[in-house]
């Protein structure tokens, strides 16, 4: 007997699990239920060429419409599921049910609002899925005053992209520093730099206390009282995973869905990928929640696998990665329990450079800026556990390539 | 509108029709075996990696410095070797013939 799959969430995750599934050669049926009314699409490019004027109506689709009907990959988009009754394996939808015998969910996250006065309802906008950009699009027809509140990945390459299209941008930031979550402080104190050659404005170690609109304008109020105006609020302060059909459920919740290796569920039918889901990460012994593309598609493929017949854990390396104005920031890897860090390359702008993140001999993470060589040589590095001199790194005539490569000798 | 050829790892011949998109979208769009682009294209994570006909090297040229970065460390790796992602189907390279490395 072939099993039912059903997918409910169709961004990487949920559209990815459904194309491993087929090259895995399940047979069965397999349905993918998405909120959004569009065809799958890429969301990277939204906070960054999606924002031009001149960019296409839609971003790349994830896969060709050709490509669910040749696999037989049934769409049910623009649909709300309700709730999942586990007992009877059945999805309710507001337009009916749907039966399944294994479930996965993909259902994401959703930006998170910080607990500033007046927020709620004030107008502003998220970067989070098409809809979101196609409104902040329409208030930028003519060069526009922009207030970003958070200082991470999001709501700078927004400030970027922003800038770079003729707007005057002023970004708040509550923490001391920049990606102060994910970064070292060299790569924040980079980031800083680079905005501020630009010409963004950036207030770090600023808490926003209030917010209210004030005719057209909206304007914010600091923790010291500085006020500041501007057309639009755009908000990216961290994200949420949505949890809710789980809880409805009773799957076990660990910030996001605890899932185990296999990327299973409490309940045994039910498999959770992507940004909504907790993992315990045996190469950091850490318990891990990531919002990133490349873990989306990794767990994807997990459980593909493993629904498929061929038993894997999931055990990728983690990797991220930012594109503002002509920069690159690519890392591998977490920082976790660092004992010390070495710099390949001068951090300022203009230069390409590495920071390498020990934790005593063993690599725990590269950040690499224009340099996907280091990035490259890092990722393999922390994969394969291999043992490396520092003192070469720090050389820059030293070609990197040799410290696989010998290890491998 | 140009055509894309790709010979996949099972040496299965699938040929492509695809205007200004690059070869790691159309072969993810129409699920090419071999071809992830799990990075969406921003030459990030290796998922794309053809190697070019030997009679087409000039037309669409060698890796990039960033490429050669990501690519040096794949098997098979050659110096025909070229991302998906980074090669963009244009009418001068209508015609085109690649052969899939996938993983």
């Amino acid at each position: 007997m072939n099993p039912s799959l059903v997918v409910i969430g169709a961004g990487h995750a949920g559209t990815s699990c459904c194309a491993a599934l087929r090259a895995n050669g399940h047979a069965g049926s397999i349905t993918l239920i998405g909120e959004e009314p569009h065809l799958p699409y890429h969301r990277p490019p939204l906070s960054k060429i999606q924002l031009k004027p001149d960019a296409p109506e839609s971003p790349p689709l994830l896969r060709a419409e050709t490509f669910f009907e040749k696999n037989k990959i049934s769409l049910e988009l623009g649909k709300h599921v309700i709730f999942i009754d586990p007992k009877s394996n059945l999805i309710h939808l507001e337009s009916g049910k749907i039966a399944y015998d294994k479930l996965i969910l993909a259902t994401g996250s959703h930006p998170l609002l910080p607990p500033v006065n007046g927020l709620q309802q004030c107008r502003k906008h998220t970067i989070q899925k098409l809809s979101d950009v196609r409104q902040l699009k329409e208030r930028l027809e003519q060069p526009r005053q922009i207030l970003i509140l958070g200082g991470g990945f999001i709501g700078l390459e927004t400030a970027a992209s922003l800038h770079q299209l003729g707007h005057t941008v002023t970004l708040f930031e509550r923490e001391k520093r920049l990606l102060s979550r994910i970064c070292c402080s060299t790569i924040s104190t980079y980031f800083q730099s680079l905005h501020q050659q630009q010409g963004v404005t950036i207030h770090c170690d600023t808490e926003v206390t209030d917010v209210h609109e004030l005719g057209e304008k909206i304007e914010l109020t600091t923790a010291l009282g500085e006020r500041f105006t501007g057309d639009e609020l755009i908000v990216g302060t961290g994200s949420s995973p949505n949890v809710e059909l789980a809880e409805k459920a009773g799957l076990k919740l660990n910030n996001g869905i605890q899932v185990n290796p296999f990327n299973q569920t409490s309940h045994s039918d039910i498999f959770a990928i992507g940004d909504c889901c907790n993992q315990w990460n045996e190469r950091y012994q850490l318990s891990l929640r990531l919002e990133s593309v490349q873990n989306a598609v990794d767990q994807a493929k997990t459980v593909a696998a493993n629904l498929c017949g061929h038993p894997i854990q999931h055990s990728a390396i983690p990797w991220f990665w930012t594109d503002q104005y002509d920069v690159k920031l690519q890392m591998a890897g977490l920082k976790h329990e660092v004992t010390h860090e070495i710099i390949r390359g001068t951090p300022t702008p203009g230069n390409a450079f590495s920071i390498w993140h020990f934790n005593q001999h063993r690599l725990q993470s590269v950040d690499a800026v224009n340099d996907a060589r280091a990035y490259t040589v890092g990722k393999k590095i922390i994969e394969q556990e291999i043992s490396i001199s520092l003192d070469n790194i720090e050389n820059p005539e030293f070609d990197l390539k040799q410290l696989v490569t010998n290890a491998g000798a | 509108m140009p055509h894309v050829t790709y010979i996949t790892p099972s040496n299965e011949t699938i040929t492509l029709n695809a205007d200004e998109k690059n070869l790691m979208q159309i072969a993810v769009e129409n699920g090419v075996e071999g071809i992830d682009g799990d990075c969406g294209g921003i030459c990030s994570c290796a998922t794309c990696h053809v190697q070019i006909e030997p009679e087409w090297i000039e037309k669409t040229g060698t890796a990039s410095d960033e490429e050669a970065g990501l690519l040096e460390f794949e098997d098979h790796a050659n110096e025909r070797s070229r991302l998906g992602c980074q090669i963009l189907l244009t009418e001068t390279l209508d015609g085109l013939v690649v052969r899939v490395i996938g993983r």
